[in-house]
Parts: C-alpha cells; sequence; structure tokens
C-alpha cells in the first residue's frame, strides 16, 4: 500500500475511532439532560466482577407485559416498552410494539421469552456501576434497607428510546450519599 | 534453496573465485540467480515479541485500571480519561506510518495498542453511563474498529484479535438466540491478509495467521452453524478438513517442516478425528432424524447459509479430490495417499446419504471401519517407501486407535481382540526395524 493512502486511511480510522466513543458519550448525555425522569422499583441486587469493574445487577421486578397476542412475538426480537407512571410515582411497562411508538415514552428492547398471556423483555438498564471497594458495601446496605422497607428506587431517564440509568435512591439519598452518611 | 545454504555459498564464492574454479562473472551470475540471502534477523524478532508484549501489558492494565471506577471522578474527567490513551496511541500510531514504518516491533506494538485503548474507552464509557452488558454489540463494535489495523500496520496481532473476537461474538450471539451467520462477513474482512499470508511462505508470521485461522475456524464453525438440518455437521465438518488437507498439498509451497503447513496438519488430525468418531455406531444413533429445527429459535435465513456452507465446501473437496486425482498418473507416490484422505468429504456425502435414508447407521459405521483401516496402511505404506519413521508409526497409532475403540464396543471374542493386539504389536516392532535398517544402508551408502 502507498504510504500517503496508508497515512490518509489511518487518519481516517484514528477519527471513526474517536467518533464512536464521542458519539456514545454525546448520546448518553444528552438522555441524561433531556430525558423524562422515571423511578423504578427494584429488588435485592449483587454486586459482579467483571472487566469493565464492578457494577451491581438491578433486579427490576417487573418486565412482565401481559398482552393478547403473545404468539406474534418470538425471542430476541427487537420490541418498543412504553412506560407509564403510575399513581405511587412509580415507573411501569404498560404495553409493548414491535414498531415504534407514536407518542409516549418508551424504550427500546428485546424480547425474552413469551408465555400464552404475557410478553417478557430484558430491562435495558440493569447495571450500575460503582468503585470496587464500596460495591459489596452497597448490596448490603441496599438489602438492609429494603427489609426495613425503606424506599428503594432507581431513577432512570428516557428519551427516544434510548434510557439511561441516573442514579440508585435509599431513602431519598443516592446511593453514594448514603454510604458516605452511615 | 534454505536462505541459511545461500548465505553459506555466498561466503564459500570468494574462495572458489581465489581458486580459480569459478570466474568472477560466474560468482555474479550465481548472486544473480539466487538473490539476496536475507537471513532473519533474530535480534529484530526478539524486539518485535518484547515490544508487542509490553503493548499488551500496558493497554491491560489501563483497561483494569478503568476497572477501578472512581466515583469521585466527574463525568467529565472521566471523559477525557477514556479518550486520552486513544488518542496517545494514535498520535504514535501516526508517526510510526510516518516514520517507521520499516520496523516490525513498531507495527506490531502500536497497533495492539491501539487496539487495546479502543477497547478501553469503549469499556469506560459503558461503565460512566451504566450501559447494560450487551456483550454482543460491545464486542463487534470494538473487533469493526479495529480491523483496518491489520492492513495499515500490516500487522499480525490485532488480525489475532480480530479473529478471537468475532468468535466471541458468534457465540454470545448464539446464546442470546440470535444467529451468527454475519461472522462469514465479518471473517470476509480479513480474507485478502489470509491470502496473503497463504502465500507468503517465508515469514514466521504469516504461519503463525494460517494457525490462529485454522483453529478459529474448527471452533467457529461449531458455534455459527444453526444446525436446521440434523447431523450435518457432519459432512461440513468432513468437507472443511478436506479442503484444509487438500487445499496446502494442491496450490502451496511445500516445505518439510510441518509446524510450516497449519491446514496440513489440521486437515489430517481432523479427517481422522472426525473419521474415527464416525466409527461409532452412537453418533450415527445420535442425530435425531425428527428433530428438524423449525421452532422460533430458529431463523430461515441463518438457516440457508447452513445450506450455502455445505455447498461451498463440499464443491471446494470434491473440486480439489478431481484436481489430485487427474494428476495421478505422475510417479508421485504421495498422490495415492492425498487421495484416500482427501476421500473423506466424499465418504461423509455418501454415509450421510445412506444413514438418512435407511434411517439406520450400520452401513456407515462399517464404511468407516474399513476407511480408517485404509488410512491406516496407506499411511504406513507411504512411510515406509518414504523412510519416514514417523509416518509409519503414525500410520499404525492410527490402526491401534481403531482397534483400541473397536475393543469397547464390539462382541469379538477376547481371543480375536486379544490376536489383533498382538499382531499391531509385532507390526509396531518389524517396520521400526526395518526402517533403521534401511536408515543405516543408506547412511553407510553416504
Amino acid at each position: 500500500m502507498n504510504k500517503n493512502i496508508k497515512v490518509i486511511l489511518f487518519i481516517v480510522l484514528s477519527l471513526i475511532q474517536l467518533a464512536i466513543p464521542v458519539q456514545m458519550i454525546l448520546g448518553k448525555e444528552y438522555v441524561l439532560k433531556n430525558g423524562e425522569v422515571f423511578k423504578f422499583r427494584i429488588e435485592p441486587i449483587d454486586p459482579v466482577d467483571y472487566f469493565r469493574g464492578n457494577y451491581l445487577i438491578i433486579n427490576f421486578n417487573d418486565n412482565k407485559i401481559p398482552v393478547d397476542n403473545s404468539k406474534d412475538y418470538t425471542i430476541n426480537q427487537t420490541v418498543y416498552a412504553i412506560v407509564e407512571n403510575y399513581s405511587d410515582g412509580f415507573a411501569h411497562f404498560t404495553a409493548v410494539s414491535p414498531s415504534v411508538p407514536e407518542s409516549g415514552y418508551y424504550v427500546k428492547t428485546k424480547v425474552l421469552y413469551t408465555d400464552g398471556e404475557a410478553v417478557y423483555i430484558k430491562i435495558p438498564f440493569e447495571r450500575y456501576y460503582m468503585d470496587e471497594s464500596k460495591a459489596k458495601l452497597a448490596e448490603e446496605e441496599y438489602n438492609k434497607s429494603l427489609r426495613d422497607e425503606k424506599d428503594v428506587y432507581a431513577t432512570v431517564r428516557i428519551h427516544n428510546g434510548d434510557a439511561v440509568v441516573d442514579g440508585l435512591y435509599i431513602d431519598g439519598y443516592s446511593i453514594e450519599d448514603y454510604l458516605r452518611n452511615q | 534453496m534454505k536462505e541459511k545454504n545461500i548465505k553459506w555459498l555466498y561466503e564459500e564464492l570468494p574462495v572458489l573465485i581465489s581458486k580459480g574454479i569459478l570466474t568472477q562473472e560466474t560468482a555474479e551470475e550465481i548472486r544473480k540467480y539466487y538473490g539476496e540471502a536475507d537471513e532473519r534477523n533474530w535480534l529484530k524478532i526478539m524486539i518485535a515479541i518484547f515490544g508487542t508484549l509490553g503493548a499488551i501489558l500496558i493497554g491491560g492494565g489501563i483497561i483494569l485500571i478503568f476497572a477501578k471506577n472512581w466515583d469521585t471522578l466527574s463525568v467529565g474527567a472521566r471523559t477525557v480519561l477514556s479518550l486520552t490513551p486513544l488518542i496517545i496511541s494514535q498520535l504514535i500510531g501516526l508517526y510510526v506510518v510516518l516514520k517507521k514504518s520499516g520496523s516490525m516491533a513498531w507495527k506490531e506494538g502500536i497497533s495492539v495498542f491501539i487496539a487495546l485503548s479502543v477497547g478501553a474507552a469503549i469499556s469506560l464509557i459503558g461503565q460512566t453511563y451504566n450501559i447494560s452488558g450487551d456483550r454482543t454489540s460491545f464486542t463487534i463494535t470494538w473487533m469493526l474498529l479495529i480491523v483496518p489495523l491489520v492492513y495499515i500496520f500490516d500487522a499480525f496481532t490485532p488480525s489475532l484479535i480480530y479473529l478471537a473476537g468475532i468468535t466471541f461474538w458468534a457465540g454470545f450471539e448464539q446464546s442470546e438466540g440470535g444467529h451468527a451467520a454475519l461472522y462469514w462477513v465479518f471473517l470476509g474482512i480479513l480474507v485478502p491478509y489470509i491470502i496473503k499470508a497463504f502465500k507468503n511462505t517465508g515469514s514466521n508470521r504469516s504461519v503463525l495467521v494460517l494457525w490462529a485461522l485454522c483453529l478459529n475456524l474448527c471452533v467457529s464453525l461449531g458455534i455459527v452453524l444453526e444446525k436446521v438440518l440434523p447431523g450435518l455437521w457432519i459432512i461440513i465438518y468432513s468437507s472443511f478438513f478436506t479442503v484444509l488437507f487438500l487445499v496446502e498439498r494442491t496450490y502451496r509451497h511445500k516445505t518439510d517442516s510441518l509446524g510450516q503447513q497449519p491446514f496440513n496438519v489440521m486437515g489430517t488430525m481432523g479427517i481422522l478425528v472426525i473419521s474415527i468418531l464416525l466409527t461409532f455406531e452412537g453418533f450415527w444413533d445420535s442425530i435425531g432424524w425428527h428433530e428438524y429445527r423449525h421452532d422460533t429459535r430458529f431463523n430461515e435465513l441463518a438457516g440457508i447459509v447452513d445450506y450455502i456452507l455445505v455447498a461451498l465446501l463440499l464443491s471446494g473437496a470434491v473440486y480439489l479430490f478431481l484436481k489430485n486425482l487427474n494428476t495421478r498418473n505422475s510417479k508421485n507416490n504421495k498422490n495415492s495417499i492425498t487421495l484416500v484422505y482427501g476421500f473423506a468429504a466424499l465418504l461423509s456425502v455418501i454415509c450421510y446419504l445412506l444413514a438418512s435414508v435407511y434411517r439406520d447407521g450400520s452401513i456407515p459405521v462399517v464404511l468407516y471401519n474399513a476407511y480408517v483401516f485404509v488410512m491406516g496402511v496407506y499411511t504406513i505404506v507411504y512411510g515406509i517407501r518414504n523412510k519416514h519413521m514417523g509416518v509409519t508409526n503414525g500410520g499404525l497409532l492410527i490402526i491401534s486407535m481403531l482397534i483400541i475403540v473397536r475393543f469397547f464396543d464390539t462382541d469379538m471374542p477376547f481371543m480375536v481382540k486379544g490376536l489383533s493386539f498382538i499382531m499391531v504389536g509385532i507390526g509396531f516392532i518389524v517396520s521400526n526395524v526395518m526402517l533403521i535398517k534401511k536408515q543405516k544402508e543408506v547412511n553407510s551408502h553416504e
């Protein structure tokens, strides 16, 4: 390959390599700034080691969306799950659609499995990364708070099908602040 | 001629000229004929190896430090942090392209460093924004962003990362209920590089790429298959190993060292292993002819890829087999062994059809037992004719394997089993003694 062509190709490649992460950042920042905030009730969580660091798995307890035509959905199919706030102030998935909904808030995700009456979706925001020294502590505090029936939830910002976990909260405090106050 | 020998010859030339055996002109002619003696510079190779290892360690270290996840850092600081190693590695990369394009060490080292920096950047962003564990898109984004490095730097380490990456991607896809047919497109991106390596027999890096490709395909073939038609893997794997075996013998420059012949070695091993497996009736009985895949997990498009794969691999194997069959009359006794091993693909088709028509594996089992036996005998004959002890013992080993596996699953009387063991044992000793004698005769003649 000619040297000049190589140089040009390398510069183009470098720009693409930079553009992809930057585009990821901008996309997520946009959702964080402009997305609507939803509070999701969550179940106990575990820290899991991974190459990317320690994170807490957020077990959202409702991924079941009742539908009449569950046979029309297949495993791993891309779907749009519609999110609505109930009167208790917490968000729930209320409906699912194979195409982009025209109105309302929704997240783009995939079908995990179906049964005769409902579609079960993959929750596309189930990780919350934490400092490795704090992840274990966070899990313990979290489970304790759940037993004490404190208010435990995650806030998620949703915009145009994209969702970003904003924070985890115990009694109105972010988990980082809560751990600091302990 | 080997480079070592050429170098020796060149050292001799001045002596020969001074003694009047060669003229100056003839010596020049000889130089022209053999070209430059380009002996490998081991120092350079060592620097390249340690440079690459260093880059892998530094890049891996950066990923791990990022994985600590400082929650005290602001989002802005993390963004800068995730992109800094990438930008630094890219700037060094630009310097290498401009000034150090002749240095293997620089090219291998920096391309690995860039490859890992890209992975680190995407990982850290995933962490910052709590992006869920979408392994498939993470892996494939990373791989597609680094594969051009292989061509721009003519570097082989990123090609190994890429091969491993796309195989992991295929595995993730299949395990999550997706389909991995795109694997072939991703592999296709590397094909020009692989062809170049195939033609270049002198370079260790090329040979390593080919080894990696062979191992990779052995694994990924099984992952990527949608397994639509039961038992189709029999034809696919038989044809795949046959193509590997024949392609090197047909097209690639011959070398003596087995390490330099990845396709030949993997093909031979693969043909033997699969043929011995298929001598067990259990494999044919467990095909499950009724379990044609048509449930929700079956992807029609990916199923078609299975059929295309069969068609391509099988026609390739048959074409190469016929090509070798036509050159049979030349006095090359290597050819008969090529034909025996190269028959594996055709045999698998015959047996698959027989098994599917009769819903019974007894005929294929007999055929495969006979086939393994014939392979063993031909290997022994070939080894004795060429006075090659390793090959002869290999042939005996094949026959021993056949007897050992049959020992466990047939109702042969112990008398027959015992006698066959003794006969193979005698075969081992006699053939080795014969070969050693022949070797000695040759040595004493010299």
